[in-house]
């Protein structure tokens, strides 16, 4: 009679101890992550400089918007997906003179470096990007008051 | 980092250990080029304090880009750009705020050296080092701003013709002839210079 | 002179000819006096400002002059300081919780796991070029402003180290 409360705690902890060490290794070692970027126009015109150039999905307009961006419109230029194994760094165009590299690591961890018109850095960061989150990079264009955005959401 | 003997560093060195955040080692980068940014700044600028603040502007974005630097060129000579390219900036706002523009000015002075005599003779050949470096220092003081900038950009920086065409953004066309009413003016002031002794 | 003869004569001097026009430059100072008396005034004017360079000095001290290039810099730096902050305790809790041997620390981690993503979802690395970095968590998005292309219009695009010049 004794032993049963000892056991049921045992029993507990090793639960929770394989449910941790599962979720680590889960978390550690994800295979693969698929990846949407897209580069983004922000401007206030009414109508975008290009007709080609559609205006962003509404859940990426509600992200935008969140960021506090100061443009009113936003429109797709470019838009890929794709996929990269875990720790290897996959390198995809984003325009004609830019491209975005994007390296899956441990825990949902992702290592985003913009190239640009030499393919020279402009930027390196790490950090955690989980299904549905999003990361964007931007800058504005001083001869017109626009401003670029490079996306990059997980999507899976 | 902290084994850097940093007044005996290279400067690639120095840079590397300034890009993982290492101030000691930028500080060092920036005592041993900071007469060189600021002259640069002083030479497009004429002013001072103007120079001494866009070089220290030059400094901070340098520092906040080395991840950009490559190594390709030397580090000042990645510095001086940035410093130029901040006094242009400087200049074009400058200009933005006037009522007259560079243009309307130095279209107005450019036919006038275009047909200036020849000068003959060297007015630099007899001139010391030192003398010289003044008098060429008064003449570029003389210069309007685009004329200088040209002359700058070309001369000390070694620019090719459409660079410079891009960084001023105009045509390779008004590059040439601002350089060649700059050189021509040039060689009217150090000439002047000279007789006026 | 013509002012294209002018141009040609300096693009000469500058080297910015092809081989063929610089052939045909030289052909027609050959026979022209007043184009090899201008080629001799552009000659010694750009050799007096080859042999300039200026000797101005900074007349503040190493010192003060460093002072407000490093105020700049730390508060330029106060974003990625508070990023790194987070490095940190996101790096502890992945020790920790691989290790999760013991209750106490898993209840430490679980403890200090709402707080991690609370503040900032995880960064790591900002030591690029910002300008800023924003996070929005109920969007679960972040924003990294860059001065690229640089904002005083060219800075940046021409620096020869990355781009054209």
């Amino acid at each position: 009679m004794n032993f049963k409360p000892k056991f049921g705690l045992a029993w507990i902890c090793a639960v929770v101890m394989v449910g941790i060490v599962a979720a680590s290794i889960s978390s550690t070692f994800a295979g693969e992550a698929k990846f949407e970027s897209q580069l983004v126009w922000a401007t206030n015109d009414e109508k975008p400089p290009d007709a080609n150039y559609k205006p962003v999905d509404q859940e990426t307009q509600k992200k935008l918007e969140s960021l506090g961006l100061k443009w009113k419109n936003f429109c797709v230029v470019k838009r890929v997906e794709f996929e990269t194994k875990n720790g290897v760094s996959g390198k995809v165009a984003i325009s004609d003179k830019s491209s975005i590299s994007v390296k899956f690591m441990e825990e949902e961890k992702v290592e985003v470096v913009l190239h640009g018109q030499k393919g020279e850095e402009c930027s390196r960061r790490v950090q955690q990007l989980k299904v549905g989150k999003m990361l964007v990079h931007g800058g504005n264009v001083p001869e017109n008051s626009t401003a670029w955005l490079v996306t990059l959401k997980r999507i899976k | 980092m902290a084994d850097m003997d940093y007044t005996a560093a290279q400067d690639a060195e120095l840079v590397q250990a300034s890009r993982q955040g290492d101030m000691v080692a930028f500080e060092q980068l920036v005592a041993r080029h900071r007469d060189k940014i600021y002259a640069r700044a002083y030479m497009m600028m004429r002013n001072e304090e103007e120079a001494i603040d866009l070089s220290q502007e030059a400094w901070v974005k340098g520092w906040q880009r080395l991840v950009q630097f490559q190594g390709e060129s030397s580090f000042t000579t990645w510095m001086t750009r940035i410093v130029i390219n901040l006094c242009l900036d400087q200049l074009r706002k400058r200009k933005r705020q006037r009522a007259e523009s560079i243009e309307a000015m130095e279209e107005e002075s450019g036919g006038v050296e275009r047909q200036m005599p020849v000068v003959m003779v060297n007015p630099t050949e007899q001139m010391e080092r030192a003398e010289l470096r003044v008098r060429i220092d008064e003449a570029l003081g003389k210069l309007s701003e685009a004329h200088r900038t040209v002359l700058v950009l070309h001369e000390f920086e070694h620019m090719e013709y459409k660079n410079i065409a891009k960084t001023m953004k105009c045509s390779i066309g008004t590059v040439m002839s601002r350089l060649f009413y700059a050189r021509r003016k040039m060689a009217s002031l150090l000439q002047d210079l000279k007789t006026s002794e | 002179m013509k002012e294209d003869l002018q141009m040609k004569l300096q693009a000469y001097l500058d080297g910015e000819l092809s081989a063929g026009e610089a052939k045909a430059v030289l052909g027609w100072l050959a026979q022209d006096a007043a184009a090899r008396n201008l080629l001799v005034e552009l000659t010694n004017t750009r050799a007096a400002l080859l042999s300039h360079e200026s000797e101005m000095k900074v007349s503040d001290s190493r010192e003060f002059y460093w002072s407000k290039i490093r105020r700049q810099i730390e508060g330029e730096d106060k974003i990625v300081i508070a990023t790194k902050r987070i490095s940190l305790m996101d790096r502890i809790h992945r020790l920790l919780v691989p290790a999760g041997a013991a209750a106490a620390v898993f209840v430490a981690v679980m403890l200090a796991l709402p707080r991690t993503n609370g503040v900032g979802d995880g960064f790591a690395d900002a030591g690029d070029a910002v300008a800023f970095t924003y996070h929005n968590y109920d969007s679960g998005t972040t924003l990294v402003w860059l001065d690229y292309p640089a904002e005083n219009d060219l800075s940046e695009m021409e620096l020869d180290d990355t781009l054209d010049l």
